[in-house]
């Protein structure tokens, strides 16, 4: 069937989307900070995959000078996700250090439950 | 804690993971790589060498300054190569009129982008140490300053 | 050598390498501190060199390393982002006067110094780019600075604030990010003159690419900038953060991303896509509801410093609405109020965290009669909210003025009326904190001023407020450049 072959031929945007919605759900409705975290992760892997799947051109090697080898794959989306990784990377470790310290004043990790125990502080 | 196997394991392995991150970082302008990856694999490094041996031993020798010195230089580093454009007339971070090229492929060309591979290398992996250090101290006084 | 033309980039470099040497010297803080004033001061004098020379040969282009536009990273100085530059520049300037002269409320100060001048550097970065990856890198360095700054106060609620802040500018991040790998994949470029380039011809051919890739920036910079539904982190972060922080946040920060979204609406979309695509109603409503809810919930609060920050939310309101009225006038009136909020908010934040701190009353309940203590503290603080109200005679009138007739020169009267009601709204929220203050009974006998050096910076933001007010013609020409980008 001509829509079973379009998805073939975009698997990994189709992938990447998933994986995005996966992750942004994740991150919105549960409550377990580090869950949150790991969500945020899997939500920009699937942006990378997105962004290197773009790159991506049949036959072609990997973009590095090499004698005899005449066609690449583009260089500039894994340039980008180089610094997206960084990006992400530096996110993460400032998140867990925020959950490491929110667990020393609340005694938590739930997010309902700080939010409960600020709720009664505020009374 | 003296776990004997550790700590023979990372006395045998700790010196061909550091050459392999070194390896990385020098031919970052070769191959994939370059700063993120070395720093990060001499950073992860560390940390182990870190996590096997008491931090109380371990922590004489790359204590909090040294770490805070490698971040800072290494940045400091590559800001200010991007002035030696601006000193020949050219724009900043400028690459082709100003260092000396040489021969693609080989290990000592592309000028400036050698330098800062290494100046990244070294941030990247003072960096990684400060955040364990803090981490495993408690965390008191800051979070994630560069 | 160092001609005029390398100033772009210095100002960048300049907080930067200030930011990396600033942790080096932390043994000794009068260095820091100098340190830290002397790079406000070096880009405060380099923004007004790129205004001087917008203003007389049009706009800069500069591509870092000598790689020039389809392979390198370029930035564009135009109209706009010298206005831009010199509104962060000048305010940033006063707000580090002030933390470096006010009793200090962070555990590492050298640290804070260097969060701060990141964030500076990543907001002359963000105003100034000209290839939307890069553009990318510095929303996202000034997103970690801006959070960072808000927890390294370490109490229990700012922690929380932070993380959620955090939580919310991630989705941001990815969905800007997303929407860039989807205009990548239909124009194949990234520096953002070529991408409007080839958007003008793969644009039918590629609708809904174009639809999701605009929605997911929407949403974006939306949660970034406090965009009405998803202004939820705001309140929590403004109101818990040190003094320093909060103003920068609330005057400058939120504005940067507005900056930015406009910035990518007019260099890269294109106006005319604009018109053709549904996004300025959708834009329209929503500024709109922001700044009813900004309003309403403002009227509720007793806690001074969150009353500020839903304030923030509607006056973001009056920024997207002029933008998306997309007549001369309101565009115009847009434009000013990035730099007459920031005045003011920062005018408001600053004066309250004096309070807060001399006397350490959080709340409207309990400042009653506290302005017989401190008279210019109070009488700044009256300033301010006269100027948010909209009286004639403040600075806070001139962009109103402009935005409601913008308004009607669009034919959308209910938009003036809209400004009018919520001119109204503000005086109901403001004039209790002014009257409990002045005519309360004085229950606290031992408050006093601050110092000298600390009342500086509110004097002069109070006087810049009567001087827009009374005679705005200084930046007008920039202004009106700035507006012509826009509405071409």
């Amino acid at each position: 069937m001509a829509l079973l072959e379009r998805l073939y031929t975009n698997i990994y945007y189709l992938v990447a989307v998933v994986l995005f919605v996966i992750g942004f759900h994740t991150m919105l409705t549960h409550k377990n900070l580090i869950k949150k975290l790991m969500a945020l992760n899997i939500m920009d892997t699937a942006i990378f995959l997105f962004f290197v799947a773009i790159g991506y051109r049949q036959g072609g090697q990997a973009p590095i000078l090499v004698p005899g080898v005449e066609k690449f794959v583009n260089p500039i989306p894994s340039a980008l996700i180089l610094t997206g990784i960084v990006i992400s990377v530096s996110f993460t470790a400032f998140a867990l250090a925020l959950v490491v310290l929110l667990y020393k004043h609340y005694g938590t990790l739930d997010s309902d439950e700080i939010i409960a125990i600020r709720g009664k502080k505020h009374v | 804690m003296h776990d004997l196997i550790l700590e023979v394991v990372n006395r045998l392995l700790l010196p061909f993971i550091q050459l392999f991150g070194m390896y990385i970082l020098f031919h970052g302008h070769l191959s994939p790589g370059g700063g993120f990856s070395g720093g990060a694999v001499i950073g992860a490094s560390l940390i182990l060498y870190s996590l096997t041996f008491r931090f109380a031993k371990v922590k004489h020798r790359m204590d909090h300054d040294t770490s805070v010195f490698f971040e800072a230089a290494g940045a400091l580093i590559y800001v200010g190569i991007g002035f030696v454009g601006l000193f020949f007339g050219y724009n900043y971070l400028t690459n082709r009129g100003v260092f000396p090229l040489g021969v693609p492929g080989q290990l000592w060309s592309s000028g400036m982008i050698l330098v800062i591979t290494l100046a990244l290398g070294a941030k990247v992996s003072g960096t990684i140490l400060s955040l364990f250090q803090e981490l495993l101290e408690g965390g008191s006084d800051e979070h994630g300053t560069p | 050598m160092f001609s005029i033309s390398h100033a772009p980039i210095l100002m960048v470099v300049t907080l930067l390498m200030t930011a990396f040497v600033v942790p080096l010297v932390r043994k000794n803080m009068r260095l820091a501190k100098g340190l830290f004033l002397g790079a406000g001061l070096i880009v405060v004098a380099l923004a007004v060199l790129i205004t001087l020379e917008v203003l007389q040969s049009g706009t800069m282009i500069y591509a870092v390393g000598e790689w020039s536009a389809p392979h390198g990273i370029e930035l564009v100085v135009d109209a706009f982002a010298a206005y831009a530059s010199l509104v962060v520049s000048v305010i940033s300037f006063i707000i580090y006067w002030f933390i470096v002269f006010a009793p200090r409320e962070v555990n590492y100060e050298a640290g804070y110094y260097a969060l701060i001048l990141l964030l500076s550097a990543a907001m002359h970065g963000i105003v100034m780019a000209g290839d939307i990856f890069n553009l990318f890198v510095f929303v996202e360095i000034s997103s970690l600075a801006a959070v960072a700054i808000i927890a390294v106060k370490g109490t229990k609620e700012s922690i929380e604030a932070s993380f959620r802040y955090l939580m919310l500018s991630a989705l941001g991040s990815g969905g800007l990010l997303f929407s860039i790998a989807l205009l990548f994949m239909i124009t194949g470029h990234l520096n953002m003159g070529y991408m409007r380039v080839a958007l003008a011809t793969t644009a039918g051919q590629y609708p809904l690419n174009l639809l999701t890739a605009l929605a997911f920036m929407v949403i974006g910079l939306g949660v970034k900038s406090a965009l009405f539904p998803l202004h939820i982190w705001l309140p929590d972060a403004h109101a818990n953060a040190p003094t320093g922080s909060s103003a920068l946040l609330s005057g400058l920060v939120v504005k940067v991303y507005v900056i930015a979204f406009m910035r990518i609406a007019y260099m890269l979309l294109g106006m005319d896509l604009f018109y053709i695509l549904p996004l300025r109603q959708i834009l329209l409503v929503l500024a709109a509801l922001a700044i009813i809810a900004g309003s309403v919930f403002a009227i509720v609060q007793d806690n001074i410093k969150r009353l500020l920050a839903f304030s923030t939310v509607a006056q973001v309101g009056y920024i997207f609405l002029g933008f998306s009225l997309l007549t001369a006038r309101a565009v115009e009136g847009a434009i000013w109020h990035i730099l007459i909020h920031a005045i003011m908010k920062t005018l408001l934040f600053l004066a309250v965290g004096v309070v807060i701190q001399q006397s350490g009353y959080k709340k409207i309940s309990q400042v009653h009669g506290l302005a017989r203590r401190m008279p210019l503290t109070f009488a700044c603080i009256t300033l301010g909210a006269l100027s948010m109200v909209g009286i004639p005679g403040t600075a806070g009138f001139i962009s109103k003025l402009y935005l409601a007739l913008g308004a009607l020169d669009a034919g959308l009267v209910i938009f003036a009326v809209l400004i009018l009601i919520s001119s109204l709204l503000s005086a109901i929220y403001y004039f209790p904190l002014i009257i409990t203050a002045y005519f309360g009974h004085d229950a606290s006998p031992d408050v006093k001023e601050p110092s000298l050096a600390v009342r500086l910076p509110l004097v002069i933001l109070s006087l810049a407020i009567l001087f827009y007010g009374l005679m705005p013609s200084m930046l007008l020409p920039l202004v009106r450049q700035t507006a012509l980008l826009i509405t071409r």
